[in-house]
């Protein structure tokens, strides 16, 4: 906490963590210097921070000031964290006058600048030196903060782009500075905590304490989903459970009902699939039609924030009437009547339910087919001439499931039945009104989100089969449920965990699967920028976009290998194999691959390269355009394979690089950036992780001395508090390069809750995993399971079909 | 024969000869703004900055000069402000840049909405469409969602066909009654959203709120597209790009025809603008790291600029390298194309109400930096006095936002970040 603390408050003061014992020896009525207030400071102070700073003058300082009259404007600003405008000038007056006599502060030296109007440079920072105003009981050493002030002369580091507002933001917002940092772990705080401990079995017990208690002095602001939200997220961190529960689990908690928008990604593969054959570049289909993707933990599902907006309706209808433009322009979408059918003719492809004319009679295809006569072949099967009214309810069924993924309501047949028939008979053409009618279906809220409502079932909902085709579906091949899929749903088997499994197991064996878990792969390593990335073409030769996009395709085809081989997490990580294409295979230097297509090939000894982290997309990926990024390196590998979360950097971070002239290579420049104590509270922890993999340089490639600064390479690392971020202890991994440090990720047990954690947000397109599910999958990787089991196993949960 | 001096003869005279821009130019802004204002913006995205030395205006007042990426504004430079020393404090590098550029939002917290959606909120609820947001291939190959427009912190992304985007205001040319059509399926689709909502808890409901006050603004948007404004030739458009050989991407998308659909979204953008349905546009060509080879286009400008767009930025700073050249040559062009547009609002008598506001996410493009923007402002004389370069030594981005808001009759102190500042951005308004 103490280490978050620093980071949060880190306005380039030094500060510092005490707790003392003092007895105050005055009584602080503000009347006597102040405003002629009566009011008495010690009962403010009691009233309004001893929730957090504790009681009996148990002073927890966690910053310093040089002045009472900054330490007064400090409380003034940010005190209450939650409430800040509750303790107004004169109020931060009396506290600080208080405090600061209480404490006997020495007078300090320099004062902290605050932010002030730029004076040419971006970001500034502000530079000064305080004095810790608790003297006897400083338990860390404060160091003079100084940043240098610098021209930016080479690439800005970029950092991750942040979370919509979420349980995280909420927590950091308003738990903080008494709980700690989630990069800590929660921190139970003072005593109440252990007396909660037998009160609070679930983190629904949790949210309710939450929602009548905190924070301190301003209950009422985390109530509702705020709480719910903020005690889930609580219940995930690490070692909260065990510290609650002693370590059993509870029970998972049923997400809420919802509907969720489809993706991008999602729309367009439902809509080619839906309209299999038309031309594509009739730009009727197009992904970016839907809302932009809103990525939170990159994944680029997330069903909380999606919405859609007017504009996006207006081309979605457009969508809808081209595509049925080209549909149509072979045939009808349902044939009603002899009159209506085309004559069956060789050379032309027909699919399943198409209806021709043949020698005066009518034939629909079974499945797809060509250049079988209607008659004689089996695909063809005779059927009579309907009325209107029959051809509705057939186009209703066949058109409806199709694109609702579920059967039409009673209502729903009812309405648009009428609405077709009115239209049949007004433009004297069936055709027509069941092409208005489709069009309307295509941009319809019940096409255009995904049906997570389910049934009422004792205290939950249990979501319907038709509702859990659509779930496993999308989960794994990110398109509409196919025929088997409906079949089990017209019986009402998905109900079955078994049933689920043997289905799960189905659509993993599928090909089709392959793309989606690639996709899962690279969102999750954060690789998918790999097609899009440029490094600096005189420094990097070698590299081009296309060997960006094999990257990207190596790191898709090896998990969805994996996935395939039944491997477990530790040979996904630690396998000395690659997947290499010709391109590829030229541009890394071994393996002689010739052909376009992926395949697995052995890492020569020597070769620092082995497993899907170890790999040079996972380099590239995270690289500037000329010279490598250790810090993205050593923040993306402890959040996305171990899950352990940075706060927001400070919003004053100043990020301009240092002058050439100043640094020897990217490990000293970034080394120097990152060193004063307010940067080290997270970079100590960042830094030995990235340097530990500069032997890949901006491309991935093996490097030994820097192409950009022409000096040698250092890639001795350090894995520093491996298990967890623990304020009170540092724990040492040494390593060199991403065999090494994969080997040291893969035994560490946190990776499989990780992993675990990662699937589910992108399963159920939310950004916090719920505990409980999450431990239910990891714990199959931990008894080594394969990747594969805990994908089935996700679809088994009661968790993928309870709602509430 | 006595030459008559018009008004925008006598302003380019005016600031030719670096004279004091006379008083009444403000005077009727001012009337124009009491008696209903007529006022309308348009926010222009460049990808993937500048050679600060290479764009920004040397001189300053009315009497300056243009750089070489730059120069294509002498054409319009009566109408034009120029931006120098303008830093933008909310964070630097491709994705914060355009994170922070519109929203003023600190260090990748795009909060709330974007400076376009908050002047559309306040002048365009009369209008069909509150704001009109295009694109020119700006979905394409968008891998981290680099979009400038947010909404309640979410990216908003554009329409990439001018097609759709024209179909969208003034309903398809052809194919019957898709107007009546459209209006049947957002009936029904209200009252689905009102069944599906029903089945939500409270704190759920928010995805199908904003989906039925979509379908509100989509009626609304459908009843204003008669079809009455004289029609651009958007089916030849689309017959005439080029396809590309896999089927993808989608036409409107395809690199060879990113010059052609760069102008018609802008052709679009008029025509909403002049037609009444929007008083607030964005075009977002491209997005940050420009993936285009712009030579692909047959714009004669173009040729020779074989490699994508955003490498040519990395240029080494070596004036005499190819990447540095192609680079300010490719600059030139765009700044070509929103000369284009200016002109085309002047033709059409739009510029006198109309602000421009063009932008990029990055200052030098190749150091990735924040500093010394490559912003721009273009406008007719109910808006802005043109003919003029400011310098600022570092002065905040967030308060040209707020200046453009204020001349937008938009009253605002500051916008977004105010850790560097608030207030106008001193000399602009005047």
């Amino acid at each position: 906490m103490a280490r978050f603390l620093k980071h949060f408050f880190g306005l380039g003061l030094v500060l510092t963590l005490a707790a003392c014992t003092v007895e105050p020896t005055q009584n602080y009525t503000s009347g006597s210097s102040n405003n002629g207030s009566t009011t008495n400071a010690a009962e403010e102070y009691a009233q309004s921070c001893i929730g957090c700073h504790g009681d009996k003058n148990q002073l927890v300082v966690n910053r310093t000031f040089a002045s009472e009259a900054l330490l007064a404007s400090y409380i003034e600003n940010a005190m209450p964290p939650a409430t800040p405008a509750s303790c107004d000038s004169s109020c931060a007056s009396r506290q600080a006058q208080y405090l600061w006599d209480l404490y006997n502060v020495p007078t300090s030296t320099p004062t902290a600048t605050p932010t002030s109007l730029p004076t040419g440079q971006p970001t500034p920072t502000p530079t000064n030196s305080t004095t810790p105003i608790v003297s006897a009981t400083v338990t860390s050493t404060p160091t003079p903060t100084a940043t240098p002030t610098t021209q930016p002369t080479a690439t800005i580091t970029p950092t991750p782009t942040s979370a919509p507002v979420n349980a995280a933001t909420l927590y950091e917002q308003q738990c903080t500075a008494c709980h700690g940092g989630a990069k800590a772990g929660f921190t139970p705080s003072n005593d109440w905590n252990t007396q909660l401990k037998d009160q609070i079995n679930s983190f629904t017990d949790l949210a309710s304490y939450i929602s009548i208690n905190m924070p301190p002095g301003n209950s009422t602001s985390c109530n509702g989903e705020c709480a719910t939200l903020v005690a889930q997220y609580i219940w995930g961190l690490p070692g909260v459970t065990d510290h609650y529960l002693g370590g059993s689990l509870g029970s998972a908690q049923p997400l809420n009902k919802k509907f969720r928008l489809l993706s991008p990604y999602e729309y367009g593969n439902t809509m080619r699939d839906l309209f299999p054959n038309i031309d594509k570049t009739i730009h009727a289909l197009n992904d970016s039609d839907m809302p932009a993707a809103v990525v939170v933990n990159n994944f680029d599902n997330n069903a909380e924030k999606a919405s859609i907006s007017a504009r996006h309706l207006q081309v979605l209808l457009g969508n809808a009437e081209r595509v049925i433009e080209a549909k149509t322009a072979n045939g009808p979408l349902t044939q009603c009547n002899a009159a209506d059918a085309a004559e069956w003719q060789t050379g032309i492809e027909y699919v399943k339910d198409d209806i021709v004319s043949y020698q005066g009679a009518l034939y629909q295809a079974k499945w797809w087919t060509k250049d079988e006569t209607p008659g004689s072949a089996n695909v063809w099967a005779p059927i009579e001439g309907e009325s209107w009214d029959q051809c509705s309810d057939r186009f209703l069924s066949d058109w409806g499931t199709k694109v609702m993924r579920r059967p039409l309501t009673a209502d729903e047949t009812s309405l648009y039945k009428t609405k077709l028939l009115d239209a049949a008979t007004a433009n004297n053409n069936f055709d027509v009104a069941a092409n208005e009618t489709l069009r309307a279906m295509l941009a319809s809220p019940s096409f255009l989100y995904k049906s997570e409502i389910g049934e009422a079932s004792g205290s939950t909902q249990r979501l319907t089969s038709w509702e859990i085709a659509s779930q496993l579906s999308y989960l794994f091949w990110g398109t509409a449920p196919d025929s088997d899929l409906i079949a089990l749903a017209e019986s009402d088997q998905l109900q079955s965990a078994s049933v689920r499994r043997q289905q799960a197991s189905r659509l993993l064996n599928d090909p089709r699967a392959d793309a989606h878990l690639g996709r899962f792969a690279n969102m999750w390593l954060g690789t998918s920028v790999l097609p899009g990335i440029n490094r600096d073409v005189e420094l990097y030769d070698t590299f081009s976009p296309a060997v960006g996009e094999a990257m990207a395709e190596s790191i898709a085809t090896h998990f969805a290998q994996a996935v395939r081989d039944g491997e477990t997490l530790t040979s996904l990580l630690t396998d000395p194999v690659i997947y290499l294409n010709n391109t590829l295979s030229n541009f890394i230097g071994f393996g002689n691959v010739s052909s376009p297509d992926m395949q697995q090939v052995v890492v020569p000894s020597g070769q620092d390269y082995g497993g899907i982290v170890a790999h040079p997309g996972f380099m590239a990926a995270y690289a500037h355009n000329n010279e490598t990024a250790p810090i993205l390196r050593g923040v993306y590998v402890r959040q996305q394979l171990l899950c352990q979360q940075f706060a927001t950097p400070p919003s004053d971070l100043d990020t301009r690089p240092l002058p050439p002239e100043d640094y020897t290579t990217s490990r000293d420049k970034y080394g120097q950036m990152t060193s004063a104590p307010v940067c080290q509270t997270c970079h100590e922890d960042i830094n030995g992780v990235g340097f530990g993999l500069e032997k890949y340089d901006a491309v991935g490639l093996i490097q030994t001395i820097e192409k950009a600064t022409g000096n040698a390479v250092n890639s001795q690392g350090n894995f520093t508090d491996l298990s967890g971020m623990n304020p009170n202890s540092t724990t040492q991994a040494l390593f060199s390069g991403g065999t090494e440090m994969a080997a040291l990720i893969a035994n560490e047990d946190s990776v499989n809750t990780c992993m675990a954690t990662q699937y589910y947000r992108f399963a159920h397109g939310v950004s916090d995993a719920d505990p409980v599910a999450t431990e239910q999958l990891a714990s199959i990787l931990r008894n080594g399971g394969s990747l594969r089991d805990m994908l089935i196993e996700i679809t088994a949960l009661d968790s993928f079909i309870e709602r509430r | 024969m006595k030459p008559v001096l018009s008004r925008r003869r006598f302003l380019q005279a005016a600031a030719a000869s670096a004279a004091i821009l006379p008083l009444p130019i403000q005077a009727l802004a001012n009337t124009s703004a009491a008696s209903g204002s007529q006022k309308k913006v348009v926010f222009i995205y460049v990808p993937d900055g500048v050679v600060p030395n290479e764009w920004h205006a040397q001189g300053s007042g009315y009497n300056f000069n243009f750089a070489p990426m730059s120069q294509p504004l002498e054409a319009i430079r009566q109408h034009v402000v120029m931006l120098k020393g303008i830093h933008m404090y909310t964070g630097s590098g491709h994705v914060a840049g355009m994170e922070g550029v519109l929203t003023g939002g600190l260090n990748h917290n795009p909060n709330g909405n974007s400076l376009d959606l908050v002047i559309a909120d306040a002048i365009g609820q009369q209008s069909a469409f509150r704001s009109l947001s295009l694109g020119v291939g700006a979905n394409y190959k968008n891998n981290q969602s680099k979009y400038a427009t947010y909404r309640n912190g979410l990216p908003q992304s554009p329409i990439d066909s001018p097609v759709k985007a024209y179909e969208a205001m003034f309903g398809k040319q052809t194919g019957g009654d898709v107007k009546q059509l459209r209006l049947n399926a957002v009936d029904a689709h209200k009252a689905q959203v009102d069944t599906l909502r029903s089945m939500l808890g409270m704190e759920d409901r928010a995805v199908l709120d904003a989906h039925m006050e979509a379908l509100r603004q989509l009626e609304t948007q459908l009843n204003a597209s008669t079809g009455d404004f004289s029609a651009l030739p958007v089916s030849t458009w689309e017959a005439n790009w080029q396809r590309p050989a896999n089927a993808w991407p989608p036409a409107e998308q395809y690199e060879p025809n990113f010059a052609d659909v760069t102008r018609q979204q802008m052709d679009v953008m008029v025509a909403g603008l002049q037609s009444g349905r929007t008083k607030v546009g964005h075009i977002q060509i491209s997005h940050p790291v420009c993936e285009i080879p712009l030579s692909q286009s047959p714009d004669s400008e173009l040729a020779g600029l074989d490699s994508a767009w955003h490498s040519y930025s990395h240029h080494g700073k070596t004036a005499t390298g190819s990447n540095y050249i192609n680079y300010v040559k490719g600059r030139q062009w765009f700044t070509q194309q929103v000369t284009y547009f200016v002109q085309k609002l002047e033709q059409t008598g739009l510029l006198d109400d109309t602000l421009v506001v063009c932008y990029s996410e990055l200052g030098d493009g190749m150091d990735h930096d924040a500093k010394d923007m490559p912003f721009f402002l273009a406008g007719g004389r109910n808006v802005l006095t043109g003919g003029r370069a400011l310098s600022f030594n570092g002065e905040t981005h967030t308060k040209l936002l707020t200046s453009i808001a204020n001349l937008m009759d938009v009253p605002m102190q500051s916008f977004g970040y105010t850790g560097a500042g608030t207030g106008d951005l001193p000399g602009l308004i005047n």
